[in-house]
């Protein structure tokens, strides 16, 4: 059993919560996308999107930003308006002025006071959860302990 | 008009996009876009960029990777660290030395392109 503890690799050191705002890149309000869009560093969309996002960083859809498509990323801020699911392996913030109508999807998710959201929330979410969840234990079939006991039952 | 910094939109150098881009204010990309940009000011191509589309703005500067065609209404500037496939069409059009272009060059409004033409080179 000892070794589903040591599979534990480190786990990854804790995000800087406040990623270095000078790199953030903001794409402005006049902007139309239709189509996927993909990224690696912070964004701050203040522009229009039909389509979907998929980001690996913090992502903020600004107060004049709106989305109709799902949206994937580390952390999602959402103070305009998303129609579609918002998926993030660390957290969801609906701030104050955001409209949101879609399911959310994240371990952590706040939803301020006054904020327009209509959908679900899921926090157990596997595809969400998965890359950050602390030490869930799993016992797998293979495992050499689970194996004896199962042989053992069927002789 | 050149010179207006102020609101330029950075599409930053990660940043991945396919489909159709629409916009009405400057913009400098430094990432990657697959589809067409239609677009109502200046579009720069930094040197970072890399763009496969068909690209329709009033100005557009090259500073980076081009494979379509572009049309301006003002003015297409290929710059040095260029490397730019496709036609161009603009009323005005530079190459600087150095720069890697293989396409045909049409020195004309562009009636082909967006509407609301300006009437210029009339």
């Amino acid at each position: 059993m000892s070794k589903n503890f040591t599979e534990n690799k480190a786990a990854p050191p804790p995000a800087p919560a406040k990623e270095v705002a000078s790199g953030t890149c903001v794409l402005g309000p006049t902007l139309h996308f239709k189509g996927e869009l993909y990224g690696e560093e912070d964004l701050e969309f203040q522009g229009q999107l039909e389509g979907s996002i998929e980001h690996t960083r913090s992502l903020s859809i600004g107060k004049e930003g709106g989305v109709t498509g799902n949206i994937k990323a580390k952390f999602v801020i959402v103070e305009g308006r998303v129609d579609g699911d918002i998926y993030a392996s660390e957290s969801v913030q609906i701030r104050q002025s955001a409209k949101v109508k879609g399911n959310i999807f994240a371990p952590r998710v706040g939803i301020a006071d006054g904020a327009n959201f209509s959908g679900s929330i899921d926090m157990n979410h596997k595809g969400a959860a998965a890359t950050t969840r602390p030490a869930t234990v799993q016992v797998t079939l293979s495992d050499p302990a689970a194996e004896r006991l199962l042989t053992k039952a069927a002789g | 008009m050149s010179t207006s910094n102020e609101r330029m939109s950075v599409f930053g150098p990660t940043l991945r996009f396919k489909g159709e881009l629409k916009a009405q204010e400057d913009i400098k990309i430094e990432g990657r876009i697959e589809g067409s940009i239609h677009h109502q000011q200046k579009v720069v191509v930094g040197q970072k960029g890399e763009v496969v589309a068909t690209v329709n703005a009033a100005q557009i500067d090259v500073d980076g990777r081009v494979q379509g065609d572009m049309s301006a209404k003002k003015s297409i500037k290929v710059s040095q660290s260029a490397v730019v496939r496709g036609n161009l069409r603009a009323p005005s059009v530079s190459i600087t030395e150095g720069a890697n272009f293989n396409g045909g060059v049409t020195m004309e409004s562009n009636a082909g392109s967006q509407g609301s033409s300006t009437g210029a080179g009339r």
